[in-house]
């Protein structure tokens, strides 16, 4: 915006608001117009202000900063910014220049007001502690514990090429570093105790500084801290020492989750003290970078339910790749993969691994590079790649007590003959654990998830079975005619495949993992088919037919259907004998 | 119990004669433009109607090209004015005489033999109305030209109410349904009743044993939406239907029971279309209807599609067609 009508604007705001900003004469920013002014906070307070145009306003928000640096306020930043609105959150019309100026005057003063140590104040702070503790920090560290029922506790920190990481056993700290830093075994680490020390729920935060005391700390974790956390940190300031590094970490509690922050405190005497009577102690602040679990998963939108939860996922292909790494994002850690296929270049344009995947493996097994990736990415993640015997599903469902430990199956298989047998185990032996059957269909007409063994009115066979015989027949949900052959052969029978795009993988792993989430948070108690309708046209110009059932939903992106119970299901009809 | 709707369908399109079919109609317009040229000038005018079971829907291909076409003849009088019913008889029958093979007067019809050159015989069958009465009624003139009087008699009759009745009972894809379960018992009727022996049942006691016991037999698809038609399963039932509308009764004059059936027509006469088959006959009737039933409970209990339809064979005769089994289906599933 021309400078001219910036200046109107500030005439206008230096009117309305009867105050007195002028261009600054001292601005060294030639990208920005600056109006320095003074303002009265509190009716007490002139503090200078400096309002900031750069060069994209209206587009973006004029910058209004504080020149007195040095008092923590709520929403203003060490450099002295106020940080006036979120503007990921809100829609700037641009039409109104002198409205968003005089809109963002009133914000800034309104937060200058928020009076320190008020109750206002301390929300503010805990809203926005994070960036302010990272203005002020001077170290770092990672923590992997969840600090969710902690009150009181010492917990090791293993530092390792420049890397802390706080854990729950110094191996676990070792394992992270290694894992998912990429740090080598023999690489040199030492060791150093950390006290978590949890704050009484209520209590104001601590009054930043960037140079803390270590009599401030302390007497901020006696005032705010419950009698038994007390009593423990009083035997920690009994400890004597001499030269000496300890960590204190402070657990926050806020009603959006916990904050977490800490310092390193250096230790200096001749003889030894006691830590309490320790004057000479060098404080530094600590930036605590959370990586536990808890944090990861609500930061990601997943759910802590599901962390306990143990998921078989057989076949690891171009569906059951993206669903694992989806529940891997969502939550559910405890995956154990069974794939007897090898990873080939040619899948990789429809397969989550990249062609990277092989070249830091000895194994070439999609499972095993399917537990790689995921462990690496991570950290939490637990994939077993059940790499015994043969990999072979046919093998594997042999000894069908092995589907006990899980609280649900997904065949991403494809293999409709191996689904209805693993269907047959289950009723028949009265194992009533989920199964999710996962398949596209081909040239992005849609894709599919059953889900069955939820309750036990109708099962997968059901949907294999004639409507008026005890038939076997194709998959009825299907969107293609029967009787249609799409599998293309390019070079022989061993590389022939059926067209479907990555794609079509994706929205078929998406839609699966959205069911196992919900199966698994207990908020889908009935079967059901769950489909998703793509484009007919890449089909047809094949020559080939969609069915009925396409042809019928085709203006919805989704349908699904629950009653598909059928009479004729001689799998339901073991199950009805034995229930008589 | 395997699905056998294909092999249904597919049974009754190899048997079925309908009112479309173009080389019956052929030979009805044929005749009826002899008639029509060559019918005396005294004679009354008429209009001519399709009956019997092509105009139903319900007619089935005769073994040997032997077609059998019934057609209607309503003359415009009135019964009072002609005591003598053969009177008008005659005057289709001299109208097609020395132009056809053979014409024949005979009790509810006249019936024409023809051929064309380098073609099958077949007939039709003449039935011939007063369609002018005083009571608003129609009237079948039955007799042959050289009975007694008592037997040459003008009969209520109402043809096309039959057919509208038929007709009426089901609609869309139900009434096909009951066209087609009415087809393959006639067509078994013509392949049993032929070997056995036994004097078989008309086809119009047939239908209307259909047209009383019938239901439909169809599931709707959750996944299509339509309906799923099973013929087995509505020819089974109505087959049950049949074998327990007789009754089991004793004769005395045989010292025997037998099992016998009366059904009637759902329009005028109302009469029963069992009144001419003896005891035996009907007992003859019963028997190949158990033994269908027992057969069509057999086929129910097949998981084979090869053993089920050869069952089927021994019902229906060559038509039905022998299907393999096959031990995989197609899929299009993949991930």
């Amino acid at each position: 915006m021309e400078k001219e009508k910036i200046d109107d604007i500030i005439k206008m705001l230096n009117s309305k608001f009867s105050v007195h900003f002028q261009e600054s004469v001292d601005n060294k920013n030639v990208k920005h117009l600056e109006y320095r002014g003074i303002v009265l906070i509190n009716d007490n307070d002139n503090i200078p202000l400096t309002i900031s145009f750069g060069e994209h306003f209206p587009l973006a928000l004029p910058e209004f900063v504080v020149e007195n640096k040095e008092k923590f306020r709520a929403h203003v930043g060490s450099d002295g910014k106020i940080c006036l609105l979120d503007t990921s959150s809100i829609l700037i019309d641009q039409d109104m220049p002198e409205q968003i100026v005089f809109d963002c005057y009133q914000q800034a003063i309104k937060i200058l007001n928020i009076a320190q140590g008020s109750k206002e104040y301390n929300n503010e702070v805990i809203r926005e502690f994070e960036s302010y503790w990272t203005s002020v920090v001077n170290k770092k560290a990672y923590s992997s514990v969840d600090i969710e029922t902690v009150s009181y506790r010492e917990y090791p920190m293993v530092c390792m090429n420049g890397i802390s990481m706080i854990s729950e056993t110094s191996d676990d700290a070792k394992a992270i570093l290694i894992n998912t830093f990429g740090l080598k075994q023999d690489e040199d680490g030492f060791e150093k105790k950390c006290i978590f020390i949890r704050i009484r729920d209520e209590s104001p935060i601590i009054p930043l500084s960037k140079q803390f005391k270590w009599n401030t700390v302390r007497k901020y974790i006696m005032n705010n801290t419950s009698a038994s956390v007390k009593r423990k940190f009083q035997s920690f300031l009994d400890l004597k020492v001499k030269n000496a590094v300890r960590f204190v970490l402070l657990i926050y509690p806020t009603p959006q989750g916990q904050i977490l922050f800490g310092f390193r405190l250096q230790f200096s005497s001749q003889r030894y003290c006691k830590i309490e009577n320790l004057s000479n102690c060098k404080v530094e602040n600590l930036l605590i970078k959370r990586i536990d679990y808890q944090y990861l998963l609500m930061r990601g939108g997943g759910s802590n339910t599901l962390k306990e939860k143990n998921v078989l996922l057989l076949g690891g292909g171009s569906v059951g790749g993206y669903i694992a790494s989806n529940l891997c994002q969502s939550g559910v850690t405890n995956i154990d993969i069974l794939d007897n296929d090898i990873f080939m270049p040619d899948n990789m344009h429809r397969h989550i691994l990249g062609f990277d995947a092989m070249k830091y493996s000895n194994s070439q097994y999609k499972s095993d590079l399917l537990k790689n990736m995921l462990e690496s990415q991570y950290p939490y993640a637990d994939i077993d790649s059940l790499g015994f015997e043969d990999r072979s599903v046919e093998n594997f469902i042999r000894r069908h007590d092995r589907f006990k430990k899980y609280d649900i199956i997904v065949s991403a298989l494809g293999e409709p003959t191996i689904n209805l047998e693993i269907n047959r185990l289950l009723i028949e032996n009265k194992i009533q654990i989920p199964f999710v059957c996962c398949f596209n269909e081909p040239y992005g007409i849609g894709g599919h998830i059953i889900v069955t063994n939820l309750e036990q009115t109708s099962c997968l066979r059901c949907l294999y079975t004639d409507i008026i015989s005890g038939d076997l027949v194709p998959f009825r949900g299907s969107f293609v005619m029967p009787e249609q052959n799409f599998k293309k052969n390019i070079s022989g029978c061993r590389s022939a495949f059926v067209p479907y795009s990555c794609l079509d993988s994706q929205q078929t792993a998406i839609y699966a993992t959205r069911k196992i989430v919900e199966i698994l948070a207990m908020k889908l108690s009935k079967n059901g088919v769950y489909s998703w309708l793509g484009d007919c046209a890449s089909l047809q110009a094949n020559s080939f037919q969609a069915s009925q059932r396409y042809i019928r939903n085709r203006e919805y992106a989704y349908i699904q259907e629950e009653a598909f119970a059928n009479k004729n299901c001689k799998v339901c009809k073991v199950r009805e004998k034995e229930c008589i | 119990m395997v699905n056998l709707q294909k092999e249904f369908l597919d049974f009754h399109n190899e048997i079925k004669l309908d009112d479309e079919n173009k080389t019956l109609r052929e030979k009805r317009d044929i005749l009826l433009k002899k008639l029509k040229d060559n019918i005396a000038n005294d004679a009354a005018t008429y209009t001519t109607f399709n009956q019997g079971s092509y105009a139903m829907g319900t007619g089935i291909l005769p073994e040997d090209e032997d077609y059998d076409i019934d057609v209607g003849i309503k003359f415009d009088i009135s019964k009072d004015d002609y005591a003598n019913p053969i009177e008008p008889k005659k005057w289709v029958r001299n109208a097609l005489d020395g132009h056809t093979k053979s014409v024949e007067i005979r009790r509810s019809c006249v019936t024409v033999t023809y051929q064309k050159a380098g073609e099958s015989l077949y007939h039709v069958d003449f039935a011939v109305y007063a369609n002018q009465n005083t009571d608003g009624n129609m009237y079948i003139a039955k007799g042959k030209e050289f009975s007694s009087t008592e037997s040459k008699k003008w009969e209520l009759s109402d043809p096309q109410g039959l057919i509208k009745a038929i007709k009426d009972k089901h609609s869309g894809e139900e009434a096909a349904q009951f066209r087609r379960v009415i087809r393959y018992l006639k067509k078994w009727k013509s392949h049993i009743f032929n070997s056995s022996g036994n004097a078989a049942p008309t086809g119009i006691s047939l239908t209307v044993l259909a047209y009383n016991l019938f239901s439909v037999n169809k599931v709707i698809d959750w996944a299509t939406g339509k309906d799923t038609y099973n013929d087995f399963e509505a020819l089974r039932d109505l087959v049950k239907g049949i074998k327990n509308k007789f009754s089991y009764v004793w004769n005395s004059e045989d010292a025997n029971y037998y099992h016998t059936i009366s059904e009637y027509l759902p329009v005028e006469p109302y009469s029963n279309l069992f009144e001419k088959m003896t005891e035996k006959q009907m007992e003859g009737f019963y028997q190949e209807i158990d033994t269908m039933l027992t057969t069509l409970n057999e086929v129910a209990g097949k998981n084979k599609r090869s053993e089920a339809t050869s069952l089927l064979v021994d019902l229906f005769g060559d038509e039905f067609p022998v299907t393999v089994d096959k031990s995989t289906v197609g899929t299009s599933e993949s991930a």
